[in-house]
C-alpha cells in the first residue's frame, strides 16, 4: 500500500528566486496578487502573464512541476469559468444553446476571473515552490514579531508549525509501519465495503496518535535538556538578512510596479 | 514444505538508485530457526516482509509452502501462516484492553467469536503469561514496555502461525526481558513454528539459531548452518560483522596454543569445553 506524503511543495533547486529572502517573496506575492485584481483588460492580464512567467524561468522550476502544483485546483477553476461564462449576461448574445445563452460580458467574465484566479494561484505556488518551509516558518515569525508587543507568540507559533512539518516524514513513515504490522494481522485495507474499511482505521490511528505522544514527549525533553526557553532574545542559525539582491528585486518590482498603474490610465 | 525464495528481486519504483534485493534464492527449512544477519541497508527487513507478502518481488517468486505471496488469493492464507513480528511490535497495540487487542488477529482471519476467549488465554499462556481477568480487562497502554511487547506477540501467537518472521525482536529491551523473550523465541521453535529473525547480536543469533542468513547490498552472501557460518570470521569481517564473543575466545585460545576442539558459538559450549580441556592428562588449563 503506497502512503506517501511530500512536505510542501518545495521544489530544491538553486536559483536567484530561491536566494531571496523569504520576507520579500511573501510580501511581493501579496502585493503581487492585490495587483491582479486591478488588472481588468487584456494588456494588463498579459502583462501579469509575463511577469509569472519570467518568474518561473528565473525559478528554475521546470513548468511541469509548477502545473502539477496548481492541478488540485484546476477543476474549481474550470469549473467556476464555465459559470461566468454561462450565467453572466449582458452586451450582445454570442451564442444560443437551448436555456443557455453565452453574451459578450460573459466571455468578457470567463477570461478574466478564469486567469485571475489562475494569476493567484500560480503566484502563491511559486512562493511555496522557491522557499524550503524552514525559511517560511522563520520568514512568518519575522514578520508576526511586531505583533508580539500586543500579546501574539510569533516566536511560539512559527516554532508549532517548524515542528509540524518536520514530524510530517516521520509520521508518514510510522504509519507505514503501522500498517504493514496491521495487515499482517490479517486487517485487509484493500477489500471490504466502506464501513469495514472505516473500522479499520483505528487501528492505524490509535498507535500513530499514541507515537505522536511519545515522539513530544522525547523532543520536549531534548529541548529542555538544552536549556531551550523561548523567543525573548533568541538568535537563529540561519538570521535573515536583506541583501544587495534583495534590495536589487524590490526596486525590480517598483518599477514593475509603476508599468503597470501607467498602463492601467493610459490604456 | 519450506519457505523457498527463487531469484528475487526487489526494487523500491524504476527509478530507485540501487535493489533492495539482487536475485536472492534460499530454501529455509519448516522447523528451522534461522538468523539473518547484515547491515543496515543490506536489504535484511525487505527480504523477511517477502516472507508474508507485504512485499511481492519485482522479479521471482517467494513459495510459503508452496503458496505465491504475489498471488493475491492466497494472500489471506499466508498472512495466517506466517506471523510478522516488526520492529517495536508493542506500538502496534489500539484496542481498549487487552483482549481486543489480542482477538484482534483471529478475528480478521476467520475465528468464531465464541472461540476467541480460549484463543487468547492460550496464546498468552504460551508466553507464560497468566491471563487473569484483570490483565485481559486493562488497557495495554497502561502496561510496562516488557509488558506490552508480550502482548502484542500474543496478538501475533493468537493466528497460529506456523512460521515467525521477527525483525529485532529483542531491540530496545533491558537484558533481562531480552534473555527472556530469546527463551520465548526457543520455546516456540521446539513447539515446531519455524523461526527467521533478524538480529544485530550475534551472541544473541548464536545462541537460539540453527541456520544463518548473510546479506549484503541485498544480495545473499551466504546461507548455511551456525557453526559453519561463524567458523570463517575473515569472511564476515569483510562484510563487517562480527563473531560470537565465545568463538573469539575459542579462536584466541588456538593462536596461544590451545586446541578447544570442536568449534564453539554459545558461551555455555565454550565453558564445557574449557572444563573438558586436559593438558597432558591434567585436567584445566
Amino acid at each position: 500500500m503506497a502512503f506517501k506524503v511530500t512536505i510542501g511543495q518545495f521544489y530544491n533547486t538553486k536559483s536567484i528566486i530561491h536566494k531571496l529572502d523569504p520576507r520579500i517573496k511573501i510580501l511581493v506575492s501579496f502585493a503581487f496578487m492585490v495587483l491582479v485584481f486591478f488588472a481588468d483588460s487584456i494588456v494588463l492580464n498579459v502583462y501579469i502573464a509575463l511577469a509569472l512567467l519570467a518568474l518561473i524561468y528565473l525559478s528554475k522550476v521546470p513548468l511541469k512541476v509548477v502545473l502539477k502544483a496548481i492541478r488540485p485546483v484546476f477543476f474549481f477553476l474550470v469549473l467556476a469559468g464555465l459559470m461566468n461564462l454561462f450565467f453572466v449576461q449582458g452586451g450582445n448574445v454570442l451564442a444560443n444553446l437551448g436555456p443557455i445563452t453565452i453574451s459578450e460580458a460573459g466571455l468578457n467574465a470567463f477570461f478574466i476571473y478564469t486567469f485571475r484566479f489562475l494569476f493567484l494561484v500560480v503566484a502563491g505556488t511559486l512562493v511555496a515552490l522557491t522557499t524550503n518551509p524552514i525559511q517560511l516558518t522563520d520568514a512568518l515569525e519575522s514578520m508576526l514579531s511586531p505583533l508580539q508587543k500586543l500579546g501574539l507568540p510569533a516566536h511560539e507559533l512559527s516554532m508549532m508549525l517548524s515542528i509540524a512539518l518536520r514530524f510530517i516524514p516521520t509520521f508518514s513513515k510510522e504509519a507505514e509501519r503501522i500498517i504493514k504490522a496491521q495487515s499482517s494481522r490479517g486487517a485487509d485495507f484493500e477489500s471490504g465495503n466502506l464501513i469495514e474499511r472505516v473500522k479499520l482505521f483505528i487501528p492505524i490511528i490509535v498507535p500513530l496518535f499514541a507515537s505522536s505522544m511519545r515522539h513530544a514527549d522525547n523532543l520536549a525533553n531534548a529541548m529542555d535538556a538544552r536549556c531551550y526557553t523561548g523567543g525573548e532574545g533568541r538568535t537563529h542559525y540561519r538570521e535573515l538578512a536583506i541583501d544587495k539582491r534583495d534590495i536589487t528585486a524590490l526596486i525590480i518590482c517598483a518599477i514593475y510596479l509603476l508599468v503597470f498603474i501607467a498602463l492601467k490610465i493610459y490604456l | 514444505m519450506s519457505i523457498v525464495f527463487d531469484q528475487v528481486s526487489y526494487t523500491y519504483g524504476p527509478n530507485a538508485p540501487y535493489q533492495a534485493l539482487n536475485q536472492v534464492s534460499c530454501t529455509i527449512e519448516l522447523g528451522s530457526f534461522s538468523g539473518i544477519i547484515g547491515h543496515t541497508g543490506s536489504g535484511k527487513s525487505t527480504f523477511l516482509e517477502h516472507i508474508n507478502g507485504l512485499k511481492t518481488p519485482s522479479s521471482g517468486k517467494v513459495l510459503i509452502n508452496g503458496l505465491d505471496t504475489s498471488n493475491k488469493e492466497d494472500k489471506k492464507d499466508i498472512r495466517k501462516l506466517v506471523g510478522f513480528v516488526a520492529q517495536n511490535p508493542e506500538h502496534q497495540l489500539f484496542a481498549e484492553t487487552v483482549f481486543d487487542d489480542i482477538a484482534f488477529g483471529p478475528l480478521h482471519t476467520g475465528a468464531k467469536e465464541e472461540e476467541l476467549t480460549s484463543i487468547v488465554e492460550k496464546s498468552l499462556r504460551r508466553l507464560e503469561v497468566e491471563p487473569t481477568a484483570e490483565l485481559l480487562a486493562s488497557s495495554p497502554f497502561d502496561l510496562s514496555g516488557g509488558q506490552q511487547r508480550r502482548i502484542a506477540l500474543a496478538g501475533i501467537l493468537a493466528m497460529e502461525p506456523q512460521i515467525l518472521a521477527m525483525d529485532e525482536p529483542l531491540a530496545g529491551l533491558d537484558p533481562q526481558g531480552r534473555q527472556q523473550v530469546l527463551k520465548l523465541c526457543q520455546k516456540l521453535n521446539n513447539e515446531g513454528i519455524t523461526i527467521v529473525m533478524i538480529s544485530h547480536s550475534m551472541d544473541e543469533i548464536a545462541e537460539v539459531a540453527d541456520h544463518i542468513i548473510v546479506m549484503n547490498k541485498g544480495e545473499l552472501i551466504e546461507h548455511g548452518r551456525v557453526e559453519k557460518i561463524f567458523s570463517e570470521p575473515e569472511k564476515l569481517k569483510r562484510l563487517g560483522l562480527d563473531i560470537p564473543e565465545a568463538s573469539k575466545y575459542y579462536f584466541e585460545l588456538k593462536k596461544r596454543g590451545v586446541d578447544l576442539g570442536d568449534f564453539v558459538y554459545t558461551l555455555d559450549q565454550l565453558a564445557d569445553a574449557i572444563a573438558a580441556y586436559k593438558v597432558g592428562g591434567v585436567d584445566g588449563i
